[in-house]
């Protein structure tokens, strides 16, 4: 049982890290995708859209910090604390990553068209990130009670 | 969640230009065939042929003349049960329903009503339209406010007014789901049927073209001495 214990520690401290990754690249790929598109429809503005699909890489740092954080002496009683907190916050990242990627390549898509609403367009990106922080920021406070 | 339909062709809707509602924008020319084949050419190979099913049963004008109204009715009624999305099912019946009123309109202007058994429409407003033959809207009205106008202007003979409205009507059913959704196959199938309106009613204004052309031919030759052109100093 208390190997059973550490293993699921052990994945629970990878998990934000691994995670976060996954969505950051999906999030990434589908907003750089609609990047190129827009490239290939425009003749300016370019760089703006290629900083917009950028956007969900944020995640993948969140978790490494996590990771980093959630990292002590693996033990019976510090084991399920690291695997609840690592898991559910890297689902968290995850989703908040995938999600964000649909946000900016949707706002691509409509700033092509209207330029004048880059900014705003940007604004539920932004809003979905902000959910990202909450999930990193308590992932932190609560590792705190992470028994050592 | 990871691996969604609905962000697969981010890149293809995204190199596509925006399309304006019909006649809002003066100046806009709608992307020519060549550049809507060249982007489709980034759906997958199902996508492909799921396309070209859609626009066959929806765009007639490629069709040979003697195709007639049963092939066409099977060829739909397939299509429908067959076409994995929900929503692209719903669009197709709401074209063809659409058309479905028009050819009532014109049998009842002929005064060919439909036998039983005949092939002539398609939807859920059929047996309705058979009940309610003598209303103008065929008691549908309250549902369709377009269709009373579509009447008038049917009997006065005004086909092209006919044709824009039928189309701003199609427009404004894709315009009203068109926020529904993403990236994925849906919307490309929806962009096609935007454009192919746009399409069809540009090409009505063949001499505003004609006109916009030879200003711009004017414009560019302003002050220019054609090569061909006899020097206008005699002597």
């Amino acid at each position: 049982m208390s190997e059973f214990m550490i293993m699921l520690g052990w994945l629970g401290l990878y998990a934000p890290m691994a995670l976060s990754a996954i969505g950051s690249i999906i999030g990434c790929a589908v907003a750089g995708q609609a990047a190129i598109g827009a490239m290939l429809e425009t003749e300016s503005g370019h760089g703006k859209y290629l900083g917009v699909s950028a956007m969900p890489s944020s995640q993948i740092i969140y978790g490494i910090v996590v990771m980093l954080t959630l990292n002590r002496e693996m033990t019976e009683t510090s084991a399920a604390g690291i695997f609840s907190i690592g898991l559910l916050s890297g689902i968290a990242l995850l989703a908040s990553a995938v999600y964000q990627g649909r946000s900016c390549a949707a706002a691509i898509n409509a700033s092509k068209a209207k330029p004048e609403i880059f900014g705003l367009s940007l604004a539920p990106a932004a809003i979905v990130e902000g959910f990202a922080v909450f999930a990193f920021i308590f992932a932190l406070v609560i590792s705190a009670g992470i028994p050592a | 969640m990871i691996l969604e339909d609905s962000t697969r062709y981010a890149l293809l809707l995204c190199s596509l230009p925006y399309l304006p509602p019909p006649l809002r924008e003066e100046r806009f020319i709608p992307p020519s065939r060549i550049q809507i084949n060249k982007a489709l050419k980034l759906l997958s190979v199902e996508d492909t042929t799921r396309m070209q099913r859609i626009n066959a049963v929806l765009h007639w004008s490629h069709l040979p003349i003697e195709r007639d109204d049963a092939a066409m009715m099977v060829e739909a009624e397939k299509l429908l049960l067959e076409e994995p999305s929900a929503f692209l099912r719903e669009m197709v019946l709401e074209r063809l329903e659409l058309r479905t009123f028009i050819a009532a309109m014109r049998r009842r202007e002929l005064n060919c009503m439909p036998q039983a058994g005949e092939y002539w429409g398609i939807g859920r407003y059929t047996r309705r339209i058979l009940m309610h033959w003598h209303d103008p809207a065929f008691g549908l009205g309250h549902v369709f406010g377009w269709l009373n106008e579509a009447v008038r202007l049917l009997r006065n003979g005004n086909t092209l007014m006919l044709d824009r409205l039928l189309m701003h009507e199609s427009w404004r059913r894709l315009q009203r789901v068109e926020d529904c959704h993403n990236f994925g196959f849906d919307a490309v199938a929806l962009y096609v049927m935007r454009w192919n309106i746009l399409d069809r009613l540009y090409r009505q204004r063949e001499d505003a073209a004609v006109i916009r052309f030879k200003s711009m031919v004017t414009d560019a030759l302003n002050g220019q001495q054609l090569i061909f052109e006899p020097e206008s100093t005699g002597g």
